[in-house]
């Protein structure tokens, strides 16, 4: 439970900080939570908690008080990048990135522009990266790894 | 039990996804209180010097509308977030329809620089599209000699369509001159010009003068 809470606490921080400026760096933003995905994918396979956590981060993100397509694509990309970890049949560090490289590469299909996405995704493959470590560290040194489902 | 808690608060969560009416300028708020907060240590001095230059330059138009010669603009209206994704450049600004701000009005910072163009109006809250979306075209004069030409959006700012047989520097100012927009209103300088010879139009970057990372306030002219 206590992964849970602290999982929640950094999607609501990281989906803050996704709707500010701070995060540009030459003009780009990277994606705080598709590299958050990615790498609490491994926390806890339980579909409802990792519902909760997307759906929270969806609720802040929205820039509309309305539904629109964005917000679909988001919700979907977020479910698709946690499947994406549990099924793909490598190393975890390797499942956690192509899921990063996926999801970015589908939040940025409807204006794709070859050098925002390359620079975005290298920036995103770097905080996976990033995350990974700080997980094996706090969480992981702390217990067996699982298998893979295949 | 657990599981019942966690089902309610994935419903409750629904809800508030599909429909956020009630709480969207309250969220809007906080993540702007969390933006000044992390941004405070990154101002270095440079950016406080263009700081200083733009706000006295914001503050001269405002004595010269306090003496009667303003116009029907609103002044410094403050700048919730941003879209959080790159494939749009849009910004959320603390006024709406409650200050009489309509769809397709001129977003400005320091008074002569264009952020841009209203998309939608909520209560108290607009969401404003910026010259950095990718959607975005317009047309621009460049220089002293007025050249006419496409500015299109996007990370990096093109402009298109410049007559071959014009004269254009790198440094050039380049302003607005479409007809949706207050003309002349500051869009950046000529960075880089590419030439090909033989083609009826040459192509020329645009450093912008608006730096949407600094930016806390805009105006808006109706």
């Amino acid at each position: 439970m206590l992964a849970f809470i602290v999982s929640l606490v950094l999607v609501i921080l990281a989906s803050l900080l996704q709707i500010t400026n701070f995060l540009l760096i030459g003009g780009i933003k990277s994606n705080l939570l598709v590299a958050l995905f990615a790498t609490l994918a491994h926390l806890d396979k339980n579909w409802i908690r990792r519902a909760i956590l997307v759906f929270s981060s969806a609720f802040i993100l929205k820039f509309t008080p309305y539904l629109t397509w964005v917000d679909l694509i988001y919700v979907s990309t977020a479910f698709f990048i946690f499947a994406l970890v549990d099924y793909l049949p490598w190393k975890r560090l390797v499942n956690s990135l192509a899921a990063g490289i996926t999801g970015t590469l589908i939040l940025s299909f409807s204006f794709f522009h070859l050098k925002t996405f390359a620079l975005e995704t290298l920036m995103n493959v770097i905080l996976v990266i990033v995350f990974f470590v700080f997980l094996e560290i706090f969480y992981e040194g702390k217990k067996t790894a699982k298998k893979n489902r295949f | 039990m657990r599981k019942y808690v966690s089902i309610g608060a994935l419903v409750i969560l629904g809800v508030l996804f599909v429909w956020n009416g009630f709480v969207f300028e309250k969220k809007l708020s906080v993540s702007s209180f969390l933006g000044n907060l992390v941004d405070i240590d990154s101002i270095d001095v440079a950016e406080l010097k263009t700081r200083i230059g733009t706000l006295e330059k914001e503050n001269e138009r405002l004595k010269a509308e306090l003496l009667g010669e303003g116009d029907d603009a609103i002044n410094s209206i403050k700048v919730y977030s941003s879209h959080p994704f790159n494939s749009r450049s849009e910004i959320a600004i603390a006024a709406g329809g409650d200050k009489g701000i309509s769809v397709g009005d001129t977003a400005v910072y320091a008074g002569t620089v264009l952020v841009g163009r209203v998309k939608s109006v909520f209560e108290s809250s607009s969401i404003v599209t910026t010259i950095f979306d990718p959607s975005w075209e317009m047309a621009v004069r460049i220089g002293n000699a007025e050249v006419d030409a496409l500015l299109k959006g996007g990370n990096e700012l093109k402009i298109y369509l410049i007559p071959h047989d014009t004269l254009i520097e790198e440094g050039d100012a380049v302003v607005s001159a479409d007809k949706s927009f207050p003309y002349g209103l500051e869009l950046g300088y000529v960075k880089q010009i590419g030439n090909t010879e033989g083609d009826v139009f040459k192509e020329a970057v645009l450093e912008p003068v608006l730096q949407l990372k600094n930016i806390r306030n805009v105006g808006i002219y109706r």
